[in-house]
């Protein structure tokens, strides 16, 4: 067609009614001239108008033929078709809304996963032009997210041409003003450039320029807009006014909006020059998080790759502090947002489409079976003339129809999973940009996905209902269809792999809630609500000294265990379940090269305590550990059976590793064995040692008060004590301790979740292609009920054959399955076992696989009900009488 | 002789032929030209040229504007552009050369 009829015929709904009547109009004349004539050569005026017309050809046919030219007759016999279509399926509601839910759960979970994938990974920052903006750190062979010292830093912001560099570090500290309690806040200093690198603009007064940031500038703090409202009642006069931040005077001098800020989490804003625990003159202390715009005229590759040359000279410049340091320049997407083609976001994705790939294989069965059921329909208009091709397209027209009511409603599974998901992860976790908002273009994944579902799960059956002989299919009246066995054998097939799946996952989720439910007997102790806990951050300024640290822990404790209703105080450096760090250690006669990595807690003599828990042996600390010549430390269960297989750990030499490859080894003994906490969300507890909070007091420590009442009625007066012993050191985060385990555990018990959900809807699904496949059987096989239950075979034959049937499946499925959960548990059974110390736990837990199979068995028994009412419902005479 | 159906494709060129030599004329006047000239020997449903006008209008090998008939009657003429000038030419032609190497063919028929 050319595009000048194409434009034609696509204008012709503007025409319509023009070109309607000019037809009429023609064809009027035309009539009435041939009468004429034929009157003319003597007819009478009836004879010569009828042929008048016979010479003419039909009214109509012309009339027709003229609108097929017109307008686009394949759009106008697909609006048809698909009227059609949805008269007929509006027909067989049952079918329909099934076919539906399978489609609409397969693309409701694609889509939910999706778009966690692509807020997490896909979308930009919200940073204007941030397609432009780099992140720099460096790496080594321990860390590979270090930042930069000042020193690197201002030599490579000065050595770079083609990229403008900005720093910032980022801590907690105290705001508080003249009339206010201290106010815990994340403060970030940052360099004069920052808010041009971003370009961030204040919503009142103005940023942190390069004027401050020069040593002896007045000092000047920015606030967010969330701290100006709560704290200052959003009023202008907070230009100008003077707080104190970690106990040092400043002016407010600007309020940025919320969302916009940078890094996320901060809340004040301070030049980097007036930041007193920042060591310009190591080059060793790598604290800065540094950013650059590269500038408009250079290409980002060229940038990024200038910086790293002048990062990696500076290295090599500087060999003693920076040995084995690299530059590492990414962008800030990739930063903060990582890549979609990571791995685990891979298998995230994977899992979607085979949940949707198991859905659209249900669908295609319960459209199988429909085809079956419906071939005399499709069989008369065959006869009557439709093209395969015509009949082909209705039918792929009927599935695009349920995909796309599926997506609809799938949308709304989306968004309702996406809900539930945000509502697993606790409020302040995330940063602002994380927003899981259903956009333009996760919209138009929602449309592709349904459409390659449609073309998926309609392109089989419609092929097959249309390859059905016609002559044989209206012979037999329709009753005996034959099914044709290649497609019975492959949806056997594809039936058998959904159960499998379903086994498999099924003994995930198993094994995952006995290892998550099992198990350590201090999680009872960490459930509780009447142990309140609280973080304290000392500023360096203020607490310079071990001694002075220690010193504002004596007074915590003495403070709080005045209060009424409390029973004990203790310290630690941080809270049960909260990661710490690791450290490398070994045991006496150990050579360094075979030190184990452990985690390391530092703890007051009251922790366990506290906490309602008793030594395994040996003894727990006293106040008389960590004073200067005590070597005391203690060991968990794990770290004892590492360090010392085949003795009693009590009176045994470790030592730590220290960092630095050339200083001494300090040996300590080990007094007792400590009883088993968890140092990690949800895990099997790993090897730990605790060290006396005395030895190093730390400038970050958790504080733990348990008391008679539960930990709410506390906080108020605990709070009060704080302030009363420095108002400068809030305390934050309180909350009771169960609560505060709980909040550290989001994000395992969320995938836990998860893998529940996707474990269930898989299952559903693989029960709704067995009830499809054998619904299928049964209307295939109908004239053989019907012949059956004819010469007396009871209703629980009929029953039983049914039912053995969707046995077959079921058998086959558990026993792939369960092959498939074996050759899983030998794949990854050892990481899997590696998270429990539950003996003999397995994934291909003999009793827990037979549980599994009897779960199917009763889904197999619940999937064929109703075929077995459909068996059982053939009339045989009406059946017989067919033949 | 029975007449014979339209050979299909050749009512374009039987309609732009006819307008190319009697300049504009109505739909039934195409339609009587065609039949005179055929002397019988076509049986045309006149209605059909009204769907071949409308496609060679789309083509723009024709274009079309409403006037009066003999007999003072509202009626549509149709007149050929000059591009559809260019296509008799060349639809002419070939249709020439079809005919005379199906002429051959047969002719040649042992």
């Amino acid at each position: 067609m050319s595009p000048r009829v194409l434009l034609s015929r696509l204008l012709d709904p503007l025409f319509r009614a023009r070109r309607d009547r000019r037809l009429n109009d023609e064809v009027r004349l035309h009539l009435d001239l041939l009468a004429e004539e034929f009157e003319a050569k003597g007819l009478s005026p009836e004879e010569a108008r009828s042929a008048a017309r016979r010479a003419f050809g039909g009214v109509d046919q012309v009339a027709m033929r003229y609108r097929d030219q017109r307008g686009l007759p394949l759009v106008e016999s697909i609006a048809q078709d698909a009227r059609f279509a949805g008269r007929s399926l509006t027909r067989d509601r049952g079918f329909a809304i099934t076919t539906v839910l399978v489609l609409a759960l397969g693309i409701g979970v694609n889509n939910m996963m999706f778009t966690i994938l692509y807020t997490h990974t896909l979308r930009s920052l919200p940073v204007a032009g941030a397609d432009r903006v780099v992140f720099v750190s460096t790496r080594d062979e321990r860390n590979t997210d270090r930042g930069l010292s000042w020193l690197e830093f201002d030599e490579t912001r000065q050595a770079v041409g083609g990229t403008a560099l900005a720093a910032f570090a980022t801590g907690p500290a105290a705001l508080a003003d003249a009339d206010r309690a201290p106010e815990r806040v994340e403060r970030s200093h940052v360099t004069g450039q920052l808010f041009d690198v971003l370009r961030i603009a204040p919503i009142l007064g103005r940023v942190i320029t390069v004027e401050d940031d020069r040593p002896g500038a007045p000092p000047v703090a920015v606030v967010s807009e969330s701290i100006w409202k709560a704290s200052f009642g959003g009023d202008r006069s907070v230009l100008g006014h003077d707080v104190s931040i970690d106990g040092s005077p400043a002016t407010i001098v600007g309020v940025i909006a919320d969302r916009s800020g940078f890094p996320a989490s901060s809340n004040v804003w301070q030049p980097l020059a007036s930041s007193k625990s920042l060591d310009r003159d190591d080059r060793a202390a790598r604290v800065l998080r540094v950013v650059g715009r590269v500038r408009e005229d250079q290409r980002m590759d060229e940038a990024m790759a200038e910086v790293r040359t002048v990062g990696d000279r500076l290295s090599a410049d500087h060999p003693d502090a920076s040995r084995g340091i690299h530059t590492r320049v990414v962008t800030i997407n990739e930063r903060f947002l990582g890549r979609a083609s990571d791995p685990a976001w891979a298998a995230f994705m994977a899992v979607g489409f085979l949940v949707l790939l198991i859905a659209a294989a249900n669908a295609a069965h319960l459209m199988i079976a429909r085809g079956l059921q419906r071939a005399r329909e499709v069989a008369i208009r065959a006869s009557l003339g439709a093209s395969r091709w015509r009949l082909f397209r209705q039918l792929l027209l009927e599935s695009s129809l349920l995909a796309a009511v599926g997506g609809a409603i799938g949308l709304g599974f989306a968004v309702a999973g996406v809900r539930l998901f945000r509502q697993g992860i606790p409020a302040g976790i995330l940063p602002y940009w994380i927003d899981y908002a259903i956009d333009a273009r996760v919209l138009a994944a929602l449309v592709g996905v349904s459409a390659i579902t449609a073309v998926l799960a309609g392109t089989v059956p419609a092929l097959q209902a249309c390859r059905a002989d016609v002559n044989d299919t209206l012979r037999n009246g329709g009753a005996r269809v034959t099914d044709s066995r290649v497609g019975r054998r492959w949806s056997g097939a594809l039936l058998v792999v959904e159960l499998a799946l379903g086994v498999v996952m099924l003994a995930n989720v198993a094994f995952s809630m006995r290892v998550s439910s099992a198990s350590v007997p201090s999680d009872a102790a960490l459930t509780t609500d009447t142990v309140l806990t609280g973080l304290v951050s000392l500023p360096a300024d203020r607490y310079p000294s071990p001694q002075s640290r220690l010193a504002f822990q004596d007074a915590v404790k003495e403070q709080l265990a005045r209060l009424p209703g409390v029973r004990g105080v203790a310290m630690a450096s941080a809270l049960p379940v909260f990661p710490v760090s690791e450290r490398k250690i070994l045991a006496e006669g150990q050579e360094r090269g075979d030190a184990i990595s452990v985690r390391q807690v530092a703890i007051g003599e009251e922790y366990f305590d506290v906490l309602g828990l008793g030594a395994e042996r040996g003894r727990l600390f006293t106040s008389e550990d960590g004073v200067p010549g005590s070597d005391s430390v203690l060991v968990n269960a794990q770290l004892a059976a590492r360090l010392f297989p085949d003795g009693n750990p009590v009176g045994g030499r470790i030592a730590l590793v220290p960092p630095q490859e050339t200083a001494a080894l300090e040996w300590r003994t080990v007094v007792g064995v400590a009883p088993i906490i968890r140092q990690r969300p949800q895990a099997e507890p790993e090897p730990i040692v605790y060290m006396p909070l005395r030895l190093s007091p730390p400038a970050a420590a958790a504080i733990l008060v348990a008391g008679d009442l539960p930990a709410a009625q506390i906080a108020p007066a605990a709070r009060e004590a704080l302030r009363r012993i420095d108002p400068a050191v809030p305390l934050y985060d309180v909350a009771a301790l169960g609560e505060a385990v709980a909040r550290a555990e989001w994000n395992a018990r969320l995938s836990h979740s998860l893998l529940l959900a996707l474990t269930l809807i898989a299952v559903g699904l693989a029960a709704a292609g067995l009830f499809a496949v054998i619904n299928r059987m049964v209307a295939g096989r109908r004239r053989e009920f019907g012949v059956r239950l004819a010469l007396g075979a009871s209703a629980s034959d009929v029953a039983r054959l049914v039912v053995g049937n969707a046995a077959k499946y079921v058998a086959y499925g558990a026993v792939a399955g369960i092959a498939a959960a074996i050759a899983w548990d030998a794949a990854f059974g050892v990481s899997a076992r590696s998270q429990t110390t539950l003996p003999g736990a397995r994934l291909a837990d003999p009793i827990v696989l037979l549980a599994i199979a009897g779960v199917l068995a009763a889904v197999a028994l619940l999937a064929s009900l109703a075929p077995v009412r459909m068996a059982l419902g053939v009339d045989p005479l009406a059946v017989l009488r067919q033949d | 002789m029975a007449a014979d159906e339209v050979p299909y494709g050749t009512l374009d060129l039987m309609v732009l032929k006819t307008l190319d030599g009697l300049g504009p004329l109505h739909g039934y006047g195409i339609a009587r030209r065609i039949e005179q000239v055929a002397q019988g020997s076509l049986a045309l449903n006149q209605g059909t040229i009204y769907p071949a006008l409308l496609r060679l209008e789309q083509k723009r090998w024709i274009a079309s504007e409403w006037g009066t008939s003999e007999n003072n009657r509202r009626a549509r003429f149709y007149r050929i552009t000059t591009a559809g000038r260019k296509q008799l030419a060349a639809a002419a032609e070939s249709w020439a050369r079809t005919v005379s190497m199906v002429n051959r063919l047969l002719e040649n028929e042992p």
